[in-house]
């Protein structure tokens, strides 16, 4: 199973590469939405998205109008993954899979991966 | 009608107030008959209260003409009483409430009394006041309502107390909301650096559950690094207090800028080369001074990881000179730049010139780095071109002034 990570903070992306390795998942990093979108030109695309919000360059919301013009790339589950209040609230507004707010509990984010990654 | 002839007594009272036309504009309001000699003596004595009033009081008929003006009305609108009796009460009107006295004479008319009405009246210079009105109808022997008695007050002291009120409220409901905004950044960049050591310290866990004692040791040093982060987040936040206290002091001692700015580049390498920026140093061997170590590192770690931060994955060049007056540090980076407009507000507590849903940050680094440098006796600025990047320039003495922020 396959995981994209997008987020612009070095340290999260790191923290969650090592937890979702270790428990099996082949995980492509993006430290923005640009990068994202270039990473899911290439290869197979994952199954699921986990997408921070606040970046540089692209933005979640931009990243996710983008990803949401593409058919191929809509289908990917998309999980929000912000330190921002409300959180539901921005995975309403971008049509994704669910919204997790940072800090998030480990076994969280593994369930919640779990639940979105067929 | 009373129309002030002469001055007034020492005590403040006319010495003769005339009765002009026969007509008591308190008529109606006078429920007692007394005897000649006792209605004489009751006119001058109510006279006197009128011109001695603070007030203005004026006395009108229906047609809005005016039929008495006391001293208060000549000290609040500037006419005599010889200029304003037989002229239109319409004179004190601004054209903007010309509608007012239509509403309130019709209410007279209808015997109605208008009580604290607030409106803005016409000095004889032009210049408006604003005025509490109270205005009762006048009636004849018979009860007919021959015209009206106003009472004006000058409210001036009163709106202007309302206004700084105002001001003050809407200034502490700003600061309120700066103030909830600022909790609400701060809270945001706390859980990131707590996002990442929740996973680190869960990763470390499985690791050493895992018998991978070399691989949970790697994690335990990223996990040091974000409680580093999460420790110089706080003091940052405690820096506000201290400076807006007046409590941040200087701990003085020899500081080579040149090594200060190598150690710095050394530990933001890495960071750097990940967001594509490489970072170039220019410096002389030493440029030493007596400098506050740790604030400075303070400075140049802001001023070198907003270069990565904003510098748009382009080179950063750092340069240290120095001359007879003191050191000079410039960090120039080739990113998104700075609009004018923003460069006057950045080293302002709170402001930032990016986008929120971009870049996060509490929007205190530069704040903080001004109030150091300028503790030093230094100075800070920056020259920027949006779309080419920004250049940052502290200058220092040699020896701080040892001013506190």
């Amino acid at each position: 199973m396959k995981v994209l990570v997008v987020d612009d903070d070095y340290a999260v992306l790191d923290a969650m590469k090592d937890i979702l390795e270790d428990e099996g998942y082949e995980v492509s990093v993006a430290a923005n939405g640009l990068e994202a979108l270039k990473e899911l030109s290439r290869g197979t695309p994952p199954n699921v998205i986990l997408l921070d919000l606040m970046m540089p360059v692209m933005n979640g919301w931009e990243f996710r109008q983008k990803q949401l013009e593409d058919d191929g790339l809509a289908a990917i589950p998309t999980i929000i993954v912000t330190a921002a209040n409300k959180p539901e609230v921005s995975a309403a507004e971008l049509q994704a899979a669910t919204a997790i707010r940072k800090p998030i509990a480990p076994d969280t984010l593994l369930k919640t991966v779990q639940q979105y990654c067929r | 009608m009373y129309r002030r002839v002469g001055g007034s007594s020492p005590r403040g009272v006319p010495e003769k107030v005339s009765p002009v036309a026969g007509q008591s504009p308190f008529t109606g309001e006078t429920e007692s008959v007394p005897g000649p000699g006792q209605a004489e003596n009751e006119l001058f004595r109510l006279a006197a209260i009128v011109e001695s009033s603070e007030d203005a009081i004026i006395s009108k008929n229906l047609e809005g003409i005016v039929t008495s003006w006391n001293a208060g009305a000549e000290r609040l609108f500037g006419y005599t009483a010889e200029e304003m009796v037989g002229t239109p009460i319409s004179r004190l009107m601004p054209p903007e409430h010309r509608q007012d006295m239509a509403e309130i004479l019709s209410r007279i008319r209808r015997g109605e009394r208008v009580e604290h009405f607030e409106s803005v009246r016409m000095k004889k210079s032009g210049e408006r006041v604003p005025v509490s009105l109270s205005v009762s109808p006048i009636r004849d022997a018979t009860g007919r309502i021959i015209g009206a008695a106003k009472i004006a007050r000058d409210i001036s002291e009163q709106k202007n107390h309302l206004a700084e009120r105002e001001r003050l409220y809407g200034e502490a409901q700003e600061a309120a909301r700066m103030r909830e905004e600022f909790l609400s950044v701060a809270g945001h960049e706390m859980r990131t650096p707590l996002t990442s050591l929740q996973f680190q310290l869960h990763t470390v866990q499985k690791r050493l559950e895992a018998a991978q004692p070399e691989k949970a040791m790697e994690t335990l040093a990223r996990a040091r690094a974000q409680l580093e982060r999460l420790a110089s987040l706080t003091e940052e936040l405690l820096d506000v207090t201290r400076i807006t206290s007046g409590r941040m002091t200087l701990e003085l001692e020899e500081v080579d800028l040149a090594q200060l700015v190598g150690e710095t580049a050394e530990r933001l390498r890495e960071g750097g080369a990940r967001a594509g920026c490489a970072l170039t140093i220019e410096a002389p061997s030493s440029a030493t001074g007596v400098w506050d170590r740790s604030r400075l590192d303070q400075v140049v770690t802001n001023l070198l990881s907003n270069a990565v931060k904003f510098g748009g994955g382009n080179p950063i060049t750092v340069r240290v000179a120095s001359d007879t007056s003191g050191a000079k540090l410039t960090v120039s980076d080739q990113g998104i730049g700075i609009s004018a407009a923003d460069q006057s507000r950045i080293f302002e507590r709170f402001e930032r010139a990016v986008s929120k849903q971009s870049y996060g940050g509490l929007g205190l680094g530069l704040w903080i780095s001004r109030q150091i440098v300028e503790a030093h006796g230094g100075r800070i600025r920056v020259e920027s071109t949006p779309g080419l990047g920004s250049t940052f320039e502290v200058t220092l003495p040699w020896t701080a002034m040892e001013m506190t922020a």
